[in-house]
């Protein structure tokens, strides 16, 4: 595991980096204190579709959904505009304790393949960015970045919030992710289950 | 006679036919009159400007979106003199849904146009369906046609309030006018706004408060405004923004007197806002003319506007070609060309044949040998001659390369109608209605020939009668003041259709589609619709039941559009080149940009737009979003 910066929708975040055969159990944030069973859980996919690994999001969180889960964890496609996103999670604002976001993204510098997970870290924001991301949200673009930075805004997040977010391999047109990430699914289902135990 | 370029005239009973006489009749090199031609600087005055004078300014917007872009605009400021010498909009990204669409099953183009854009994928959905049925020769039943008008008044409930409040609206803020103009904002802080009965602020000042980014009043509401119509539309359409219900003779959905209900507890909270919006922005408008009538020169240009007219008639469309006069007439928003201000046509047919797209400064291939020799189609299904360069003609033949200021510079077309430049917004719509007087007896809309009286009826607030007037002068304000009456014109559009879809379930005609087969002949087809913004066209070839050919235009390749065949510039080049520069700074470095900025968004541009505006050393970026469609050719 190491530790590096990067920069993330304009902001720079504090991310614990996660290498091919890494497992959620030596991850201490994973395996952090603060898990507790009873803890409400949303799982959400976050993508746009039919762009292979790029729909990380989505064909990952249709992988987990197959898969058997405690009544405490939902699973939810956040993939629609960040601004329809935040009045979903401010309908029911104390719902979850815990929100673990799938999410692929195109970032410079990063290996293909490399997965990020680390906590949000509720750093402050530049307000001219997030009136970008709204206006952007608002037209049509579904992004990780404007949804993180603008649910934090509104102050919509709960407290614990973690972010899995994969470099893609293969980004071309596709309904799968490659076979290269799709093989690693068991890999990554173990790292979201660290938090669940 | 409504051409003043295009080789086309008319006999006794109207039918057109081409003028006589002409070797080359389509020939690009005849001789145009345009109106609102704008001069400007010889491209090597500018350089040798620019290389001498300090205060002569490259000001450039660069596509660097953080996520998106797909628009740059090209400028050079005066800084000195206080204007803008030149000017060059590029769409900086092919997306080819015309190619996409090739060679596709027809049926696809509801889904897959629908993706060209975030905002407005509704309306690329119908028009698509439109074109089809043209091509198909079915009409929806009545039920199915209202609910395809529903879908659309919701969508630019929608897409209408988010520009207003959410994307140009924090132009007019306390942040941004305090920060660009000081002196206007102290005016501001002293100047009572008129219409504080109505939308509840003292001054004008309490007013920007409320308009500022991410902590307004007015700005939050309009957030909240957009799930509400949201949520209306998905109740028919299944979700935002790509309807899953739209197809080919009508929709898919079942309508019943609860999916009305569910509509009408949405629809109505409209009423009092749009009683807000059409106040408040009066208000605003005005008091930025008393304040500054130089403001009135913002984004001005000629009053050239087109629009097929949206809102079908249940009675009337049958969709085809041969009848389009009679049910374009009947639509909601009449169909219109005003040049130079006059509303010259309101016949959808000579609407569709005035239109024409150049390429002369776009990364694509000529199609035609110059001549028009070998034309697809010669005529239009009516027998009415056909330009070369007109959509059914045209072929997209992507050429990129390098980008040069006298030559190619953008993916966009030069769409022009009778070879003028126009530009395309919901405020065609209302300035083609108001002065075409030929909108169908109602309850709530009146057109007067020199403006629309709307009647917004009684909620938490009283019945208000409000009055949009076609303004003398067209520019940056005015487009806003008329896409705000536009939230309530589309309003009581959307009651009317409500009352009539009501009427219809009581009388038992619940059908929404029309059963049909895909035709194995050759065929055309065009939907002539409209997005938020305005002007929209499908215009399709078919046959053995595929998609030959596929022309969209939208309303942001019209007003993004690079100079034509004849070197004039495209409407966004042209509001800048009108645009003084009133911003208020002691330096250049400190120079912002807000009064091309505030130009530009008047247009509600359809693409993310990034702003790096250069001047020396100094680089200010500002972002101008709206939806992601429009940016190809």
């Amino acid at each position: 595991m190491r530790c590096r910066w990067i920069k993330f929708g304009g902001q720079i975040c504090e991310i614990f980096e996660i290498d091919k055969g890494g497992l959620a159990r030596h991850f201490n944030l994973v395996n952090n204190e603060s898990y507790f069973p009873s803890a409400r859980v949303l799982i959400a996919g976050v993508g746009h579709p039919n762009l292979k690994d790029l729909s990380f999001g989505q064909i990952f969180l249709a992988h987990l959904k197959e898969q058997n889960w405690p009544d405490n964890v939902d699973l939810e496609n956040l993939s629609f505009g960040a601004i329809a996103v935040l009045q979903w999670f401010q309908d029911d604002p104390d719902k979850y304790d815990r929100v673990i976001f799938v999410s692929a993204a195109e970032r410079e510098g990063r290996e293909p393949g490399t997965l990020n997970v680390y906590s949000w870290d509720f750093a402050p924001l530049d307000e001219e960015v997030v009136q970008e991301c709204v206006a952007e949200s608002v037209t049509g673009i579904i992004s990780l970045d404007n949804l993180m930075m603008i649910l934090q805004y509104f102050k919509a997040l709960p407290p614990e919030v973690v972010v899995l977010d994969l470099e893609p391999v293969n980004s071309e047109i596709g309904f799968e992710c490659s076979p290269e990430i799709t093989a690693r699914f068991p890999e990554f289902e173990e790292i979201v289950r660290g938090r669940h135990g | 006679m409504c051409f003043k370029n295009l080789p086309i005239d008319f006999d006794a009973q109207g039918k057109a036919f081409l003028r006589g006489g002409i070797r080359d009749p389509y020939s690009t090199k005849n001789a145009i009159t345009s109106v609102g031609d704008v001069k400007t600087m010889p491209y090597d005055k500018v350089r040798e400007l620019l290389a001498r004078n300090g205060y002569i300014k490259d000001v450039d917007f660069d596509p660097v979106t953080r996520v998106a872009g797909a628009l740059a605009f090209h400028g050079v400021a005066d800084l000195e003199n206080r204007k803008f010498i030149e000017a060059r909009s590029m769409a900086t990204l092919f997306r080819g849904y015309e190619l996409i669409m090739q060679g596709r099953d027809p049926r696809d183009a509801i889904f897959i146009t629908s993706r060209a854009c975030g905002v407005c994928g509704g309306v690329h959905s119908s028009c698509a369906a439109l074109g089809i049925e043209m091509a198909f020769g079915i009409t929806p039943p009545p039920l199915g046609i209202i609910v395809r008008n529903l879908l659309l008044s919701l969508e630019f409930l929608y897409d209408n309030p988010l520009h207003l409040f959410l994307l140009a609206g924090p132009d007019y803020s306390e942040l941004i006018v305090k920060a660009t103009t000081p002196s206007l904002w102290e005016k501001a802080k002293v100047t009572a706004a008129p219409n504080a009965e109505h939308h509840g602020y003292t001054t004008i000042a309490d007013l920007m408060k409320d308009m500022n980014p991410l902590s307004g009043n007015l700005y939050l509401e309009a957030l909240h405004m957009t799930r509400v119509a949201r949520e209306a539309y998905v109740v028919i359409g299944g979700k935002y923004p790509h309807p899953e219900t739209l197809v080919p003779g009508g929709v898919s959905t079942t309508v019943t007197l609860q999916t009305f209900n569910e509509i009408y507890v949405r629809l109505q909270q409209f009423f009092d806002y749009s009683k807000k919006v059409v106040t408040i922005w009066d208000d605003l408008t005005n008091f930025f003319y008393d304040a500054n009538p130089e403001y009135k020169k913002n984004g001005m240009r000629a009053a050239n506007m087109v629009d097929f007219g949206i809102w079908d008639d249940p009675d009337t469309y049958d969709s085809s070609y041969e009848n389009c006069n009679e049910w374009g007439e009947k639509r909601w928003a009449t169909p219109g060309a005003v040049i130079g201000g006059e509303l010259v046509t309101t016949n959808l047919q000579n609407i569709n044949l005035g239109i024409e797209e150049f390429i002369e400064h776009s990364f694509y291939k000529e199609w035609t040998n110059g001549d028009g020799a070998g034309l697809a189609h010669p005529t239009d299904p009516s027998g009415a001659p056909l330009s070369p360069f007109h959509p059914w003609n045209k072929q997209t033949l992507p050429s990129p390369s390098g980008q040069n200021w006298r030559e190619k510079y953008t993916w966009a077309t030069s769409p022009r109608w009778d070879r003028q430049v126009f530009e395309a917004g919901c405020y065609a719509r209302i300035w083609n209605t108001a002065a075409a007087q030929k909108i169908r007896p109602n309850p709530f809309i009146e057109s007067t020939g020199t403006s629309m009286k709307i009647c917004l009826p009684k909620g938490a607030k009283p019945e208000m009668n409000v009055e949009w007037k076609i303004p003398p002068i067209w520019n940056t304000f005015e487009r806003n003041r008329a896409r705000a009456y536009c939230v309530a014109y589309t309003a009581m559009v959307a009651m009317n259709d409500w009352m009539k879809g009501l009427d219809l379930l009581k009388q038992g005609k619940t059908a929404v589609a029309t059963e049909f087969e895909i035709p194995k002949t050759n065929r055309i087809g065009v939907g002539l619709w409209g997005a938020g913004r305005g002007f929209l066209s499908h215009h399709m070839e078919l046959d053995k039941g595929l998609v030959t050919n596929y022309q969209i235009v939208t309303p942001s390749t019209i007003n993004a559009s690079p100079m034509d065949a004849w070197d004039k510039h495209g409407p966004y080049e042209e509001a800048v080149l009108n645009t003084p520069i009133l911003e208020e700074f002691d330096k250049p470095e400190n120079y912002k940009g807000i009064d091309l900025l505030r130009t530009l968004r008047s247009f509600d541009p359809c693409m993310p737009c990034t702003t790096h505006i250069y001047a020396g050393e100094h680089t200010v970026v500002r972002e101008i979003n709206t939806c992601a469609c429009g940016v190809d050719g």
